[in-house]
């Protein structure tokens, strides 16, 4: 099985992969499709490696099936905190946050903290990316690596 | 649950505050399970809570006019409508990529 991310580029291909031409309304074009380019070449150069048979491949585009999949255990009971928690802050008159997890604890953010840049991650801190793989470097860490910086 | 066509709305209500819930981005699983949380805390704490649809678009498109039919840009939010979905992933509520500045 390949994971392949929306965003990849092949190095054989200039740029990134897009759905369309179309645009909404940030500007932005959709990702998409670099599942289906990369399904190919490895059908294409697959017979090197299989005395000469091409191998069969299905190249299926997750995309909302993950995003609006059912909720687990962690995607009901943080939620339902965060709920609560933003809740909170309305009793107290508390307005422009962000309710959040910071270093394993519950909190909450001034808003521009979201609003002010575009937040990207960190490759060189969370990706080796002379091996593409993640850094699994977990000792000490929070339970929520990517939101804790 | 949507309010029937040509049901006037009202953000507010008396003297009751309103809350209101707008998704906006992608898509999350747990981004119903915390409009269920928040709808009925803020019910049970005596707010009146109203869901806007579409994520900016709702707000964006609603017609503030006497009488408009608003069912595609708000909702009224009950703990039974957001039981039956608390359970499920994305936002019932619906998203958009619309942008409120340029639209």
């Amino acid at each position: 099985m390949v994971l392949v991310s929306e965003g990849g580029r092949l190095k054989t291909h200039e740029g990134r992969s897009f759905e369309s031409d179309e645009t909404d309304m940030f500007g932005h074009r959709k990702l998409g499709g670099i599942g289906d380019k990369v399904a190919a070449a490895l059908k294409e150069y697959s017979p090197r490696y299989n005395n000469g048979r091409r191998i069969d491949v299905v190249s299926q585009r997750l995309g909302y099936l993950v995003r609006s999949g059912d909720p687990d255990a962690l995607d009901s009971i943080v939620p339902m905190a965060f709920g609560n928690l933003a809740l909170d802050l309305i009793l107290k008159k508390q307005f422009g946050r962000l309710v959040s997890v910071h270093r394993g604890f519950y909190d909450s953010v001034p808003i521009t903290s979201v609003t002010s840049e575009k937040k990207v991650v960190d490759v060189t801190k969370y990706y080796n990316t002379d091996r593409l793989r993640p850094i699994y470097d977990f000792d000490g860490a929070p339970l929520f690596i990517m939101t804790s910086d | 649950m949507k309010a029937p066509p040509g049901t006037s709305f009202k953000w507010m209500s008396g003297k009751q505050p309103t809350i209101a819930i707008l998704t906006g981005g992608g898509d999350v699983p747990g981004l119903n399970p915390a409009i269920t949380a928040i709808t009925i805390r803020a019910l049970r704490e005596g707010y009146r809570v109203v869901g806007v649809r579409r994520g900016w678009a709702g707000l964006v498109d609603y017609n503030p006019e006497d009488g408009a039919d608003n069912s595609e840009s708000v909702q009224e939010l009950s703990e039974a409508i957001v039981n039956r979905v608390g359970r499920t992933g994305g936002t019932f509520l619906h998203t958009s990529r619309t942008r409120p500045i340029v639209a």
